[in-house]
């Protein structure tokens, strides 16, 4: 998650807009490392 | 200058239960989460919020400025991940032997003496050190069995070889352990950490009197103690995940795993990673003649109240456990392999038991399985316009082959997520570390 973006858009003191979490901001749609088998269980990317 | 921005299609929008006049909005995209009033909601849709507003909501994924390139984007989404992935990521079955007799082990009929042999670990060593050290991707093994432990040779032999090679064209070279725990002593891990181990994932099927039923050693005596002695050996020097496999009728049991963790002193600094999953129903060309459980499917009623209530239980004790977030098929990435001990390929360890599924060996290599497997399965308009598809992908084509004996359509998880995805939003919020 970036930690930084959530910070900086909470601190405009937006009324309209509390960012819980900033996610992954709009950098891109899939992380590289996001691949995994989740039935196996292989999350060692995580 | 002002553009009109969109709301992103790949949004879940829920109301607040104790803030009704608030909504929280989630990005699938973008794994952001944002609370808003009510009624900013239809300011954003109409177009008439201030610029500096506008401008956060885009930068947090959720708004968009053209819907129907998101859309496009999202299509080719994998692909350019795979475009960017400078990561070798194999999976080896070093042998089909264990000192364990689990009763549900998936590789059921498949077990037995088989051990990779010299020859089919070189022609492995030349395929990642001539197709992928090569050409400059680092690499990451994970080393599986069967019980990899009972192959240490061969993990010092493939290390020894892939390290240097690695070391010669400057990218990393990396190995954990998909490990039963009960080999994993201080000494062995201590001798594999200069050699390029980093961690090891070990099964633990809740408390004592349950793990030993469902996994006992071969002679019949149950292997628990051994491994949470194992795992106070090792902590410190290597990160260890645990695993576990539920059935309905003893998941309420696994609470007890945790504390007994927390009271053995193997704390959430000394755990990196804990995840519950159902068991699988065996399946393949090779399935347990006496086991017949399992599940095959996310839509089964009872994993939405048991995957939530683990997953509760779990982060409430401060555990570290996998986030919302994309869970995409190994399939899909063609830097993942997975290479069974008798040097056949396959793109999934859990088709290990479905010869057809194969995509090639040792030393013909990879063929195209873009058919086999289906890989475009999941770019139907059905899909691109769910708000859930950066989660799933299509979802387990294991799962799918298990129900439909092919990958002829997703594995969809609409009906799951409905069920599950905004509480388990709500856990990681409520629990997840501040920085």
């Amino acid at each position: 998650m970036d930690i930084s973006l959530e910070k900086e858009l909470n601190m405009e003191r937006n009324e309209n807009i509390v960012v819980l979490d900033a996610g992954n901001g709009n950098d891109s749609l899939v992380s590289p490392e996001g691949f995994c088998c989740a039935f196996t269980f292989l999350f060692f990317a995580a | 200058m002002f553009f009109y921005m969109h709301l992103s299609r790949y949004l879940k929008i829920y109301p607040c239960k104790d803030e009704p006049s608030r909504l929280l909005i989630y990005s699938t995209k973008s794994g952001a989460s944002v609370l808003i009033p009510e009624s900013f909601l239809a300011s954003i849709e109409k177009g008439s919020i201030a610029p500096s507003d506008q401008e956060s909501l885009a930068r947090l994924g959720l708004l968009v400025p053209d819907s129907a390139a998101e859309r496009k984007e999202m299509r080719e989404a994998l692909a350019e991940a795979n475009r960017r992935r400078s990561l070798f990521n194999v999976v080896i079955v070093l042998n089909m032997d264990c000192n364990l007799a689990c009763t549900y082990c998936y590789e059921g009929g498949m077990k037995g003496r088989h051990y990779m042999s010299s020859e089919t670990a070189s022609l492995l060593a030349d395929l990642v050190e001539r197709d992928h050290i090569t050409h400059g991707k680092q690499i990451k093994i994970t080393f599986h069995g069967g019980e990899p432990l009972m192959s240490i040779d061969l993990i010092i032999f493939l290390s020894e070889r892939l390290q240097a090679a690695a070391a010669s064209q400057g990218v990393t070279y990396s190995f954990n352990l998909v490990t039963n725990g009960t080999l994993l002593i201080r000494q062995t891990v201590e001798k594999l950490i200069p050699l390029g181990l980093t961690g090891a994932k070990v099964t633990l099927d809740g408390p004592r009197e349950n793990h030993n039923r469902f996994r006992p050693f071969v002679s019949g005596k149950g292997s628990f103690d051994t491994i949470i002695r194992n795992m106070k050996e090792v902590w410190d020097l290597i990160q260890v995940q645990v695993g576990g496999n539920y059935t309905p009728e003893n998941y309420r049991q696994f609470p007890d795993l945790l504390d007994f963790l927390l009271e053995e002193g193997l704390t959430p600094g000394r755990i990196s990673l804990v995840k519950f999953d159902p068991v699988a129903k065996s399946g393949g060309h090779y399935p347990l003649p006496e086991f017949n459980e399992g599940c095959a499917s996310t839509d089964e009623p009872w994993l939405v109240e048991t995957s939530l209530y683990l997953r509760e239980e779990i982060l409430k004790r401060g555990f570290h456990t996998p986030r919302v977030g994309p869970s995409i098929c190994m399939i899909e990435g063609p830097d993942e392999l997975v290479v069974n001990y008798d040097g056949v390929l396959f793109k999934c360890p859990a088709f290990l038991g479905w010869p057809e599924m194969s995509v090639g060996d040792l030393r013909a290599g990879v063929r195209d399985y873009t058919d086999s497997h289906n890989l475009d399965v999941w770019k139907k308009d059905e899909c691109l316009d769910c708000a859930y598809l950066p989660l799933c992908f299509g979802g387990c084509r294991f799962l799918r082959m298990l129900r439909e004996g092919r990958i002829d359509d997703v594995d969809c998880r609409k009906a799951f997520l409905d069920e599950t995805l905004e509480a388990c939003l709500r856990q990681d919020l409520r629990h997840r570390p501040r920085k």
